[in-house]
């Protein structure tokens, strides 16, 4: 059994989401960096994570940037918010739905919570 | 890491010394009125083999896309030569590249990238007489690359895949009410593009 409920999170939080160095050029992200991998685009709601724990769970922490984005933006651009808690993270979130109209739209609405 | 950061590094060590050098050496050849235009002379500047035709009233840049093979564009499109050349990082980039199992990405995909660019922007200019701004070229999703325009009046993202045969993907927009979104063959000349990027 899940040790975490699944929760509906509200539009007005937002999700932390973890952007390698290699996404970053010159100082800006570029559209590679927001992709699914799996389930969807794996990012952390800030109800249970901070960023720098976010930043904590990669591979490499250091070689990763935070950045976040409000989830009612994510639904204005039709994308799926779906809390999916681990047992070692109850933050976890899958975002779905990205596509390149999507990838481009989403350069515009991130905001930097930890840069490298 | 990083190829990429060590990859600008090394390019933007240069840059001061090469841009404006490239930038100056393309407007002198284009412009016979220039003290310092050149009338007959070949130059390989990183790659590039810029090079005047006697018999042609414009100079052609060759671009190399592998030892020995290079494909020749206008000097008018030297912006985007220099584009190609940069885009060379993503070549480097194999399984792997950033620790966290991503793919790597094969020559084929960059090397259709290139002709589409420049069958694209040729087209233009010579049927259309439109020269379109320069996009970016980066490393895309599961081997893909994206070719993007980000200018203040528009944006556009293409996205073309690793399968050869597959098509490529497309969204832009005006920040308007314009927007274009679909898939298309990049052996085949698309106007649709042609009406956000040429300002039509």
């Amino acid at each position: 059994m899940m040790k975490w409920p699944i929760e509906v999170i509200p539009d007005n939080d937002s999700v932390y989401y973890r952007v390698h160095q290699s996404s970053i050029i010159q100082g800006k992200i570029i559209p590679y960096a927001f992709r699914e991998i799996g389930e969807g685009m794996s990012t952390d709601w800030a109800k249970y994570s901070t960023p720098q724990e976010s930043r904590g769970r990669a591979k490499n922490p250091f070689q990763n940037a935070i950045v976040s984005l409000v989830v009612a933006r994510l639904k204005n651009l039709r994308l799926e918010v779906a809390h999916s808690p681990t047992e070692k993270n109850r933050s976890h979130t899958n975002v779905k739905g990205i596509d390149v109209e999507i990838r481009i739209k989403l350069l515009e609405i991130y905001s930097w919570e930890l840069q490298i | 890491m990083n190829i990429i950061s060590n990859y600008l590094k090394k390019h933007r060590k240069n840059e001061d010394l090469y841009i404006p050098r490239f930038h100056d050496f393309c407007f002198r050849k284009i412009n016979p009125n220039h003290p310092g235009y050149i009338e007959d002379s070949t130059l390989m500047l990183k790659g590039m083999i810029i090079k005047q035709n006697k018999k042609s009233l414009e100079d052609k840049i060759k671009i190399e896309i592998t030892q020995g093979k290079v494909i020749d564009i206008s000097m008018k499109l030297c912006k985007l030569a220099k584009v190609i050349e940069e885009s060379k990082y993503i070549l480097k980039l194999h399984n792997n590249f950033d620790g966290e199992d991503s793919k790597g990405y094969q020559f084929s995909t960059w090397e259709r990238v290139i002709y589409f660019l420049v069958n694209y922007f040729n087209r233009a200019l010579d049927y259309q007489g439109i020269l379109i701004e320069s996009p970016n070229i980066y490393h895309g999703p599961d081997g893909s690359i994206d070719i993007l325009w980000q200018t203040e009046r528009y944006k556009l993202l293409i996205s073309i895949p690793e399968e050869q045969e597959a098509p490529a993907s497309f969204y832009g927009d005006d920040f308007k009410m314009n927007k274009i979104k679909g898939t298309f063959d990049t052996s085949i000349f698309n106007p649709g593009l042609l009406m956000l990027l040429s300002e039509l």
